[in-house]
């Protein structure tokens, strides 16, 4: 059943539609700034590198993730509502079962589309941009905070490790803001509302709404695991902060699917 | 009974019939918390910042810059109101009983008012939620208090208001210019939307508003000079940004196109309804 439901929803034209807009959320910035230097002498165009993670730091990809990620297992989760489906498997299988089952294949779904999207782009971008060797050409190196984990990485196979890091950032950011989709998905009806709420949730702590209201504004940014002044302490807190947020989402989903037959 | 109570009940009743439940629904409830909560979180740190340089700002000058760069950020307050209004014309179970009951006219009248209250109602909602965020951090006054402090020695680059509108306008005729623009961009963003669902195409209304709304963080327009994004026409500081020398000519034009846009729109909201027939008018919409 698990594997059903994950081939379901990644075979799904909402998971490849949301691959694109990933997609073209990650590639937007770049070719916006790669049209603008193509006719510069090839060495003091922007790396690889720089075109890759362009977008993430300078453009429109931290708030397309929730949107994207949550897309395609929120639509899937609001359908299987009054189609009845959401019923008969919650009969056959449990509600822990089908809980776990719901998470885990939106979990997986943003994940791929996510990283997928990710590993694309920057394969163009190898493609295209020259790779980046800071030890070959100075001028292609960027400066990274001494204390940010991706200064080390940055000479070592062309930046492999970074984008590695960055891809798997990625696909777990995404799979956990999936798992909040589905979750909001079981409180409205509404298919839009189901899409934006992830949205609107990731933008107000983005934008700082729980220092806001706490007082405390230590809290890591919701995309700091893959943004620039990335360090140590800052992936551990970021990796827990999320870490508590598919818990919240588990226990949640769990919690409203109870109530919601414990009526009927 | 007079004339005029007659001839108006109708209309009245078909915009209190559809407004009310949109105003109650569940799509407007969640995104006006939401623009209420980014309304906050701009104010926190508007006011953060006059604290930490120890400015001060009366109330009016904070209402004009909150307005000029579109509440802190015009994608996501407009992509929030988006998701507001995508239900345009709002479907009761009585509204085919209503729109039998009455005329077409009478019917197409509602539909543009509905969209210019959703607006307005929405403005005010948010700016009287702000001024109650604003008012305990904000001095009294009606004087420009940028203008003050650099004329004591503050780099005009720091300034929350640009020079032009600091030396023409007090700052309560400066609010007011700055709400204009977002309430165009915002009422012709409702028509749009109205007219594809007259037009049973409300996808087409909704997906270009996310295209246009979108493109702002995606792309980088300021790379291409000859492409002008629509959202460069949704904040008195975008419309401004590039014609500093002569603000007020480019404000007029733009405000005469938004006028223009807006008629054209009203006669093409007549124009469907007149030419539509009843039933698939009231099977149209979001």
């Amino acid at each position: 059943m698990y594997e059903t439901d994950i081939r379901a929803l990644l075979c799904s034209k909402r998971t490849l539609l949301s691959l694109l807009l990933m997609l073209i959320a990650f590639s937007g910035y770049a070719l916006c700034d790669w049209i603008l230097v193509y006719d510069w002498d090839a060495s003091f165009r922007p790396s690889a590198l720089q075109q890759t993670i362009g977008g993430i730091f300078f453009g429109g990809v931290m708030l397309m993730l929730p949107l994207c990620a949550a897309m395609s297992p929120s639509l899937m989760q609001i359908e299987e509502k009054p189609s009845g489906l959401m019923d008969i498997r919650v009969i056959r299988i449990g509600i822990l079962r089908y809980s776990g089952l719901k998470l885990l294949s939106a979990f997986v779904t943003g994940a791929c589309v996510m990283s997928t999207a990710f590993a694309i782009h920057s394969v163009i971008w190898n493609v295209i941009a020259t790779p980046c060797d800071p030890l070959a050409n100075d001028y292609l190196a960027i400066p990274f905070d001494e204390n940010c984990i991706y200064a080390a990485w940055q000479p070592i196979c062309y930046s492999l490790p970074i984008y590695l890091w960055m891809c798997a950032a990625i696909a777990l950011c995404g799979g956990i803001w999936a798992m909040v989709g589905t979750t909001c998905s079981l409180f409205v009806s509404d298919r839009l509302l189901a899409v934006a709420m992830p949205f609107c949730l990731y933008y107000l702590w983005h934008s700082g709404l729980p220092g806001a209201i706490t007082g405390i504004w230590g809290l890591p940014h919701p995309a700091d695991l893959f943004n620039d002044a990335l360090t140590t302490d800052t992936a551990i807190s970021s990796v827990i902060i999320y870490g508590v947020i598919a818990f919240v989402c588990c226990l949640l989903h769990y919690a409203v699917l109870r109530r919601l037959y414990a009526k009927k | 009974m007079r004339k005029n109570d007659i001839s108006y009940r109708p209309l009245r009743n078909l915009i209190l019939s559809e407004f009310m439940p949109w105003l109650l629904s569940g799509r407007v409830i969640t995104m006006g918390l939401f623009m209420l909560a980014t309304g906050f979180l701009t104010v926190t740190g508007y006011t953060r910042g006059l604290r930490l340089n120890r400015y001060e700002m009366n109330y009016f000058e904070s209402i004009s810059w909150f307005l000029m760069t579109g509440m802190g950020s015009i994608s996501l307050s407009s992509l929030a109101f988006l998701v507001m209004i995508a239900e345009l014309p709002m479907k009761t179970n009585y509204s085919g009983y209503m729109l039998l009951r009455t005329s077409k006219t009478k019917w197409a009248v509602s539909l543009i008012l509905q969209c210019l209250f959703t607006v307005v109602v929405t403005l005010i909602v948010l700016l009287v939620v702000v001024s109650i965020f604003l008012l305990p951090h904000v001095s009294s006054g009606n004087e420009w208090n940028d203008t003050l402090r650099i004329s004591s020695g503050m780099p005009e680059e720091l300034a929350y208001i640009p020079s032009w509108i600091r030396a023409s306008l007090t700052p309560i005729r400066a609010s007011i210019l700055s709400v204009l623009p977002v309430f165009c961009f915002w009422f012709v963003m409702s028509l749009t939307i109205l007219i594809c669902s007259l037009l049973r195409v409300p996808a087409i209304g909704l997906g270009l508003y996310s295209v246009i709304l979108f493109s702002g963080l995606i792309f980088v327009f300021e790379n291409f000079p000859g492409v002008v994004s629509p959202m460069t026409f949704s904040t008195l500081a975008r419309i401004t940004a590039e014609y500093q020398t002569d603000p007020y000519s480019r404000l007029s034009t733009v405000l005469i196109g938004y006028a223009i846009l807006i008629t054209g729109q009203i006669i093409c909201v007549f124009f469907i309804v007149k030419h539509t027939d009843a039933a698939n008018i009231l099977t149209s919409g979001g």
